[in-house]
């Protein structure tokens, strides 16, 4: 009895001197400013907003010349563009490949996300917008090798249309950033062409790309939200109903190598295209760090010169900042400079 | 045993786990409250400053904290206007930390947390938001401070901490080693008890039954040995029925059961009531008993009338059987404030040092020799009563001189 209490004790005692240890270990008491909230509702505005605005046809009836659902190349319904030239000017007009977003798994080349890149029209662009294989239609590469298959046929009947196959700018949102970063960086590799050959003997090297908030490394969307403190919008990607594990037709962390294939990372080099690439430091679709490591090893390659990275304080996937007259300003600046 | 000191550990490690939590929770607390402070007063000069490093200004250094600032992809932004170098391992320590935390900075939240920083001598805090320029962001800035204050706190908190424990742990400690000791003397009590009960039982029944198997063998013949025999057999079996008797009535009034119900009692009636039969045992036992006067005028006391008496009898009982022929055996009294005292003399062989401290307990008869009438029980009986009457009883006793027993009783 006596010798079972006095054990206690004794055990207590060092117990609680280890505890006092072991409290000088805590650390993370990191406090956050109380914007959190109020940061997801206008996400979710925005989204909704977006959404329903992705639905909606654009009104493209004030453009004169224009070409609508051209075949480039393959037997799917969905491999067609929409070629919108300017009402003014001589020609030949210089190219922004408009790149609908949505996820890989809908979206339509006539979506109002496609609005800010038709104002080109009114500058003196034209704009070709791009309908590609969705994830229910076809998996990776489908949809990247359809955008390729796409400028390859602007290129090859550039003198039919009236465009300048020398001056060439993707642009993108979302998805179709991503499909603008990867298709640039690519340029120069065919191992994304994908099955449909049209016009291979031209590459779908481009001058100039926009992306807008688009993923890059799928395999860091996780951890990158989790670093942040955003709670991320469509949860994890990990997981097998992610917009970009139906991509890959796997869960990404399966699909590894194909991750890597999909990575604009992966290609980039000393000849390629200059880039603009624009995302929301609240963006809970897309992690804002996405963009800030693809513009750093961009600019490790290309030099600060042909990389601009713009980041938005608190703005999310697309909306106001992005679609706003000064940033669009900023923009086609951006594409004056190296296009015209 | 082995069930008890499971549950025993399991108690002491809850009763850690408490103490560690308390623990943690306090210094979680004085961070918290230490950071929420901080963040308050230092947040709107690194705001001022913030905007004045996403225009492209330089600041002048000040001694009160240190400014970092990083572009979005981590490179060092030099913010003063002078170049004083700091030590350029630290700095590259330092850079690598700060720069961690740039995702989450870039992502619009304010980052705030106290840590070690290479070349500061104590913690510091450091706080981060992103730098800001027409609604974009170029980076992130830091602000570094010296937490001394958040240190002190805390080292205060530990102090304290400890030292509450350490006194609290002792208290404990001593608490239940007296605890144990007390615990282990009841069951050395409780064993001698037993071993004397035992004995006090056995000696009469063995002196019984060999007398009874002498008597039913028929080998003693002489009718004056046999009546002597039957008395023997007759005095034991009364001995042993009192030494019953007395038990039965400790255990009684140790299980507090019996009414010990108090009102005003007139003592000199107890006195007279008491008295009385030890006045003629006196007679018959050639004893000298005197009762005093003070004795004879008591003022009245509230207490228990049966209870007294069973005490005085038990008292005098005592004086009676340890005085020797032609000895004095004297009931005094004394009246003091608000009690009353009743004492009972002899001048008997008195008690010797050895035993005097523990007559009232159990079986503590001096003569144990087992000639003289009587259970051993009587003074742990008159002991018991006087206790759960709320009084006192006391012993003096000088070898050779007499012994003299005092008990106190409210006046009513």
């Amino acid at each position: 009895m006596k010798k079972s209490t006095s054990t206690i004790l004794s055990m207590s005692l060092a117990s609680i001197l280890l505890a006092g240890c072991s409290a000088d270990d805590i650390e993370e008491a990191t406090s956050e400013a109380g914007d959190t909230i109020e940061t997801t509702e206008t996400a979710q505005a925005a989204e909704t907003k977006q959404q329903s605005a992705e639905s909606e046809a654009i009104d493209t009836s004030f453009i004169a010349n224009k070409h609508l659902d051209v075949k480039y190349g393959g037997p799917w319904e969905t491999q067609k563009l929409d070629i919108y030239l300017p009402n003014e000017g001589e020609g030949p007009f210089p190219v922004i490949v408009a790149i609908h977003g949505g996820g890989f798994m809908q979206g339509d080349k006539t979506g109002a996300d496609i609005a800010p890149m038709i104002e080109g029209v009114n500058r003196g662009y034209a704009v070709v917008s791009v309908n590609y294989r969705l994830s229910n239609e076809a998996l990776f590469p489908a949809a990247i090798s359809d955008v390729k298959a796409a400028i390859r046929h602007v290129k090859a009947n550039a003198e039919e249309y009236n465009l300048d196959a020398e001056k060439i700018a993707v642009w993108g949102g979302s998805a179709g950033g991503h499909l603008a970063a990867l298709a640039g960086t690519s340029g120069d590799d065919d191992s994304l062409n994908g099955e449909y050959t049209e016009n291979i003997h031209h590459s779908s090297e481009v001058q100039a790309v926009v992306d807008w908030y688009g993923q890059i490394d799928f395999l860091e969307i996780d951890a990158q939200f989790a670093e942040s403190g955003i709670t991320p919008k469509l949860g994890e990607r990990s997981t097998d109903d992610s917009p970009e594990s139906k991509y890959l037709g796997r869960n990404i962390t399966e699909k590894v190598e194909e991750v890597k294939k999909a990575n604009p990372e992966t290609y980039i080099t000393e000849n390629d295209p200059a880039f603009l690439i624009q995302h929301g430091t609240a963006d809970p679709n897309v992690p804002v760090q996405q963009s800030v490591d693809f513009a750093e090893k961009l600019k490790d390659v290309l030099g600060e010169e042909k990389v601009e990275l713009t980041l938005f304080e608190g703005a999310v996937h697309g909306g106001e900042p992005f679609n706003s007259v000064e940033n669009l300003e900023e923009v086609f600046d951006f594409l004056d400079r190296i296009l015209k | 045993m082995k069930r008890l000191f499971s549950s025993k550990l399991w108690i002491a490690f809850v009763i850690l786990a408490i103490f560690i939590s308390g623990q943690l929770l306090g210094a979680f607390a004085i961070k918290h409250y230490f950071i929420e402070s901080k963040i308050e007063e230092l947040q709107p000069s690194l705001s001022l400053i913030g905007e004045e490093v996403a225009d492209g200004e330089k600041i002048s250094r000040t001694n009160d904290f240190l400014i970092k600032a990083y572009d979005v992809h981590g490179q060092e932004i030099d913010v003063y206007s002078d170049d004083l170098a700091r030590s350029s391992s630290d700095d590259a320590k330092v850079n690598e930390k700060l720069t961690s935390h740039l995702p989450k900075i870039i992502s619009g939240k304010t980052d705030a947390e106290i840590r070690e920083v290479p070349g500061y001598s104590s913690q510091a805090i450091i706080i981060g938001q992103p730098l800001i320029q027409d609604n974009k962001v170029t980076g992130g800035i830091y602000l570094l401070k010296e937490a001394r204050a958040y240190q002190a706190a805390l080292n205060g908190f530990y102090l304290v901490f400890f030292v509450t424990l350490a006194v609290g742990t002792l208290i404990i400690l001593v608490f239940l080693w007296t605890f144990i000791k007390e615990k282990n003397q009841l069951e050395q009590m409780r064993k001698d008890y037993v071993a004397n009960i035992s004995h006090e039982l056995k000696s009469p029944l063995a002196s019984i039954k060999a007398l009874t198997e002498t008597l039913s063998d028929h080998v003693v013949t002489d009718p004056q040995k046999i009546d002597q025999y039957y008395s023997i057999i007759l005095r034991e079996s009364a001995r042993l029925e009192k030494l019953i008797a007395d038990l039965l009535e400790l255990s009684r009034l140790q299980h507090k059961k019996t009414a010990f119900t108090k009102t005003k009692v007139d003592t000199n009636e107890v006195i007279k009531e008491v008295t009385e039969p030890f006045a003629i045992l006196a007679d018959e036992m050639d004893l000298q008993f005197h009762i005093t006067d003070q004795a004879k005028n008591l003022p009245a006391t509230y207490s228990n009338k049966d209870r007294i008496i069973q005490v005085l009898t038990i008292l005098l009982d005592n004086a009676f059987k340890f005085t020797p022929v032609q000895g004095n055996v004297t009931i005094d009294a004394k009246v003091t404030g608000r009690k009353a005292g009743i004492i009972v003399s002899d001048d008997g062989p008195g008690i010797s040092k050895e035993i005097l401290p523990k007559i009232f307990g159990r079986f503590n008869k001096e003569d144990l020799s087992h000639t003289s009438v009587g259970s051993g029980l009587g003074l742990s009986i008159a002991f018991e009563i006087m206790e759960q009457l709320g009084e006192n009883i006391s012993v003096e006793s000088q070898t050779d001189s007499g012994t003299t027993f005092t008990i106190t009783l409210k006046r009513a």
